[in-house]
């Protein structure tokens, strides 16, 4: 089933959570390879939750996580990161007392190291701005060279799966767009996406997305059919 | 004067080492190890014991015996923070619990200190050494000298890995970001075994440099504990070379500031003991240097260079 329909990431009834409290409930999504898939939901539903386990930073207590058919529970971020799977945390996403050339080769961690130039030069095709201020500390970058740098950092491993938290968030109007651009652009380069969306301009790059609420996912749909859920659009964007 | 500036150096150069290796623990584990204090003089007893089991090769055998000290501590460091401070950080708890671990720790390793060698205090080479005289009244030990070289070269290899290679910077980013850092594929416990092993190698050269420039006791370590302290805050947020600077001025402050003050004491004949209170002098350096610079005398930090 998994094979016909393409699928590279399955989560099936995924439970996780913190300390003694479980935040995620039966979980289960599908993203297809290729595509942008948009996960949905108010503060505290789980979203980044859920990304989390999808990145091996937090263990599911319960349920499975396959990737590209291999089944991820027990594996380490590394192991994940070495299969694929790149992930962009929503806050703390750069390390801001290095400067950018060395958050990028920490995003290079775990590449021999007669890779890392060759790689650099891409990143910094598509990030211009980045390879300017290669040597400036990142904790002085603004919120749209934050976010671009910790994308950066991410592809710096040629990740089959980008898991975005929130990409978008706190950022002014014009470098919303301009972030978006990049991740669509990504997508053209066939990277599949799986982004946590608070907005509809980020809702709007994907094809698919899902709602989350309270833990569990209560709707999947494609983007123009959750545009047009009055719930969804009143709940979530404002009307 | 400038045989009270050496000595305040050589100190200086011991109570660094002993600092690097809580700064490491602080900035990675994130928490300060009390245990530093016995830990240093099991280091210094390791070597001793090492030592007594070679045969006599010229000095060849300290530094043998002070090799195999320094990686027997770290594993006994390494060790202990596996089966300690690990299911603490597995289980996130509370920081508090791992000061009062450490607390519970500096007792246990004191007391089989007391246990295995006694009180007694113990000379890798008994005897007055003979010193090498030099300008302006200076006088230095084969020690000395020994202790000064040491610690500069162990502070810029420690530089060189730290800034330079692989593993160094993904300790620095663990440092900064334990989850973003495991996520761009630095193994957590990878980093937590390298840091408990520096610290093992530094502090058991500490104290073996301190053995050998003063003399071994148990509570060796409890001597200087507090010029760790003042040496780790004054650094600079554990900077590597900010430390050594550090540790300088704290030596120098104690060595040199203590029989300073001791002239005018003596001149007017008040029956004070100046060497006594070299800790005072320390704590009075920390004052300063917080009142005046709370950022540390060095520019930068463990995280910034």
């Amino acid at each position: 089933m998994a094979k016909e329909e393409n699928i590279i990431l399955e989560t099936n009834k995924v439970t996780a959570g913190y300390g003694g409290v479980d935040v995620l409930f039966d979980a289960s999504i599908r993203v297809k390879k290729g595509e942008i898939a948009a996960i949905i939901g108010p503060n505290g539903a789980g979203k980044t939750t859920l990304l989390r386990t999808i990145s091996g930073v937090l263990s599911p207590r319960k349920g499975e996580i396959i990737f590209k058919g291999e089944r991820l529970n027990g594996k380490t971020p590394r192991e994940r990161l070495e299969l694929g799977i790149g992930y962009i945390p929503q806050e703390d996403k750069i390390f801001p007392k290095m400067s950018c050339i060395d958050n990028l080769r920490m995003g290079a961690y775990t590449l021999p190291k007669e890779k890392f130039s060759e790689m650099l030069e891409r990143v910094y095709q598509l990030f211009p701005i980045l390879k300017e201020r290669r040597n400036q500390i990142a904790g002085q970058f603004s919120g749209g060279q934050r976010q671009m740098l910790a994308i950066a950092r991410a592809l710096m491993v040629e990740p089959d799966l980008l898991l975005l938290d929130e990409p978008t968030s706190g950022l002014q109007p014009s470098l919303v767009k301009e972030v978006l651009d990049k991740v669509k652009e990504l997508h053209k380069q066939g990277i599949t996406v799986l982004i946590v969306a608070q907005n509809r301009e980020a809702l709007e790059i994907a094809e698919r997305g899902y709602l989350i609420r309270a833990g569990q996912v209560v709707l999947e749909d494609t983007v123009e059919g959750l545009l047009k859920n009055d719930q969804v659009m009143q709940l979530y964007f404002g009307g | 004067m400038g045989g009270w500036i050496v000595s305040g150096l050589v100190y200086g150069s011991i109570v660094a080492l002993g600092a690097l290796g809580c700064s490491y623990v602080l900035l990675i584990q994130r928490y300060f190890n009390f245990t530093v204090a016995p830990w240093l003089a099991l280091g210094a007893y390791f070597a001793w014991t090492m030592k007594q089991i070679l045969p006599q090769w010229g000095g060849v055998e300290l530094v043998i015996a002070a090799i195999v000290s320094m990686v027997a501590l770290g594993i006994a460091m390494t060790a202990a923070d596996k089966a300690l401070f690990k299911p603490l950080r597995d289980r996130g708890a509370p920081f508090m619990f791992f000061y009062l671990t450490s607390f519970g720790l500096l007792f246990a390793v004191r007391s089989i200190i007391w246990l295995i060698w006694g009180p007694q205090p113990k000379y890798y080479y008994p005897g007055a050494s003979v010193g090498i005289k030099g300008p302006w009244g200076i006088m230095v030990t084969p020690a000395e000298l020994l202790t000064l070289i040491v610690a500069v070269v162990v502070v810029v290899a420690l530089y060189f890995f730290q800034y330079r290679t692989k593993l160094g910077r993904g300790m620095l980013a663990t440092a900064q970001n334990p989850m973003l850092a495991s996520v761009c594929g630095v193994e957590p416990e990878t980093v937590h075994t390298t840091t408990t092993m520096i610290a093992g190698f530094v502090t058991a050269l500490a104290g073996i440099l301190y053995g050998l420039t003063i003399q071994i006791r148990p509570l060796m370590g409890w001597f200087i504990l507090l010029g760790i302290f003042v040496c780790v805050v004054c650094g600079g947020e554990g900077a590597i070379l900010g430390t050594l600077a550090a540790g300088y001025l704290v030596g120098i402050a104690e060595e040199f500031g203590s029989n300073l003050i001791q002239i005018p004491l003596n001149f007017w004949g008040v029956p004070v003991e100046m060497s006594a209170y070299k800790v005072a002098l320390s704590c009075a350096l920390f004052l300063v240097v917080i009142y005046f610079r709370p950022q540390g005398v060095w520019k930068g930090t463990f995280l910034e260079r």
